[in-house]
């Protein structure tokens, strides 16, 4: 008995690796996608998260941020998330209030 | 002439004299809807086309539930009539809509696990258009006992905040980003009384707890002020204050309750 299961276990292992394979590749795309989506919202969070300090930071700080909004934006846009409409509509709000505060900090400079 | 005639003649010029007051700022006078219909939206982009019943939404139901800002900005509406180009996947897919009439939050979009046309029987709550539709929800019993205001719906929505009669959600799991729920600090404050406008009152800092920062900048207050002044005729326009007073706030007739001189 012993030897007649060890025997089919010998014939069938190639069977089996690809059989690892096909479900570690399953896996690790299925992850991936997953750790994908979980990048871009926690990008979106942290980006949109906290507008209301947004009012204190400087020039620079606030140029990151309208960068950061917009390399997601475009990001969302080639994805094919279901959400994508509402959290690139969501981004760009954001993004055009830092800018917004931006032109103020220049209106105020200028007037020094 | 009887006394009851003379009575009734002093009332009805009383009455013309204050409907011709009210009118004059607008210069046209605003077709007034019903109190129950004031803030109504009607969302029609696709619904027709569909064959199906425009949908109604309301702002009295929902308002008394909600802040702007959890609507306005985290789940994303458009501040316009139509703008928001919803459909009903996204709705499906837990947008819009969908963030919270999904079983849990408010009423499911379609019963689950209900046979035929009753799993149906939900979509004419919202594709309401023309239709002749029960109600769960009744504007007048469901604010019967809110304190008043003149104009539009007549409530006063702050007053009946502040009596502890409604109590605003500002948070949605899911949606809304876990970091910010509700923590506006004092550290973050701006000046509350705008600079160049020493007659009107606003709030900035309750007003940005309402609708928060991205709803009004840039889009209705832009960095524009200063070199140009905005009118009345504007804010009737529905532009500045009047994106929001006038549609769903209190009503921009309602002059006192931004003026702090007599302005009529
Ligand atoms: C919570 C509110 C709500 C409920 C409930 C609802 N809808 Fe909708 N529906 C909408 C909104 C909002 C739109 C977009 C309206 C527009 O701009 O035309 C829409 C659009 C539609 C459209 C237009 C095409 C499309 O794909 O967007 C169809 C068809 C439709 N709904 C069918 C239904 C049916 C069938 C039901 C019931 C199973 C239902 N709806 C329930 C809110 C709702
Ligand atoms: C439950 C969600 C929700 C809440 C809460 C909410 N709104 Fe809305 N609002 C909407 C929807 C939906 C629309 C229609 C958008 C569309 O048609 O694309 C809308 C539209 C508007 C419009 C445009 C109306 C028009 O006729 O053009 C204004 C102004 C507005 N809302 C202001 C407010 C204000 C102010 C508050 C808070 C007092 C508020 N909303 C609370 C969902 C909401
Ligand atoms: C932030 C959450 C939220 C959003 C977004 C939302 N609703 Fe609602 N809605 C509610 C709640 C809560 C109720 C009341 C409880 C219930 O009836 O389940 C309600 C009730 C209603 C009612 C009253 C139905 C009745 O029989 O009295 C209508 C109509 C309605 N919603 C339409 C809409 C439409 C159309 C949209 C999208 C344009 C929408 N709602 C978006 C939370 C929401
Ligand atoms: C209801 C609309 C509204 C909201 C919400 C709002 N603001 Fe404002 N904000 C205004 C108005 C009105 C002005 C004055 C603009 C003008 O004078 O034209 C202003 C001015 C400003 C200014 C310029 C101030 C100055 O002294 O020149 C800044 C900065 C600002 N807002 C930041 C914010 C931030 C940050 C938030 C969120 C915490 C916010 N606003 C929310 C309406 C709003
Ligand atoms: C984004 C929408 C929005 C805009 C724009 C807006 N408001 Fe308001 N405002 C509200 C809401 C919501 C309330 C709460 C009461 C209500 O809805 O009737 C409110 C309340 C007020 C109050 C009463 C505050 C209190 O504590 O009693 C005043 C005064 C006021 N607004 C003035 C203004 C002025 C002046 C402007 C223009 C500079 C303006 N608002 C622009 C949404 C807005
Ligand atoms: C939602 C708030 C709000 C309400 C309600 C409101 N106003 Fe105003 N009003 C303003 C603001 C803001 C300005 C611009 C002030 C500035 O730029 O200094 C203004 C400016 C004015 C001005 C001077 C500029 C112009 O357009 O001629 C007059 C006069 C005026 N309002 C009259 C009225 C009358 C009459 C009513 C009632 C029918 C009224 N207002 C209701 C906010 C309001």
């Amino acid at each position: 008995m012993a030897m007649l299961s060890k025997r089919s276990c010998c014939k069938n292992r190639p069977l089996f690796i690809i059989y690892i394979c096909v479900i570690s590749l399953y896996f690790s795309l299925t992850s991936s996608s997953y750790a994908n989506q979980e990048s871009w919202r926690e990008e979106f969070n942290e980006l949109c998260g906290d507008t209301q300090k947004a009012a204190t930071l400087g020039q620079d700080d606030l140029n990151k941020l309208v960068a950061r909004c917009s390399k997601l934006s475009s990001e969302l846009e080639g994805s094919d998330s279901t959400q994508k409409k509402a959290y690139i509509y969501r981004t760009e709000k954001c993004r055009n209030f830092y800018i917004f505060l931006i032109e103020l900090l220049e209106t105020e400079r200028n007037k020094q | 002439m009887k006394k009851r005639d003379i009575f009734l003649t002093v009332i009805l010029v009383v009455l013309c004299i204050a409907a011709l007051t009210f009118a004059q700022p607008a210069g046209v006078r605003k077709k007034k809807p019903p109190r129950h219909e004031y803030g109504n939206v009607v969302m029609n982009n696709l619904a027709e086309k569909n064959k199906m019943a425009p949908v109604v939404y309301n702002h009295w139901l929902h308002r008394a539930l909600y802040t702007c800002r959890l609507c306005h900005v985290d789940i994303g509406f458009a501040m316009e009539a139509g703008g928001t180009k919803a459909t009903m996947d996204d709705n499906n897919n837990g947008l819009y809509c969908g963030a919270c009439h999904n079983g849990k939050e408010a009423f499911a979009i379609e019963e689950k696990g209900v046979p035929g046309v009753a799993a149906r029987k939900n979509c004419e709550r919202c594709h309401s258009y023309g239709q002749k539709v029960a109600f769960e929800k009744d504007f007048y019993k469901f604010t019967k006992g809110f304190p008043m205001s003149r104009f539009g719906d007549k409530i006063n929505w702050i007053k009946t905040e502040e009596a502890g009669l409604i109590k605003l959600k500002d948070y949605l799991e899911g949606i809304s980003i876990k970091t910010k729920a509700l923590n506006y600090s004092a550290d973050t404050e701006i000046k509350s009384n705008i600079t160049g406008m020493p007659d009107i009152i606003f709030s900035h800092k309750k007003h940005a707890i309402w609708n928060g920062c991205e709803l009004c900048h840039p889009d209705i207050f832009g960095v524009k002020r200063g070199t140009t002044k905005y009118t009345m005729q504007d804010i009737f326009a529905g532009k500045y204050c009047g994106a929001c007073h006038g549609k769903v706030s209190f009503s921009d007739l309602d002059c006192q309750e931004c003026h702090v001189k007599n302005v009529n």
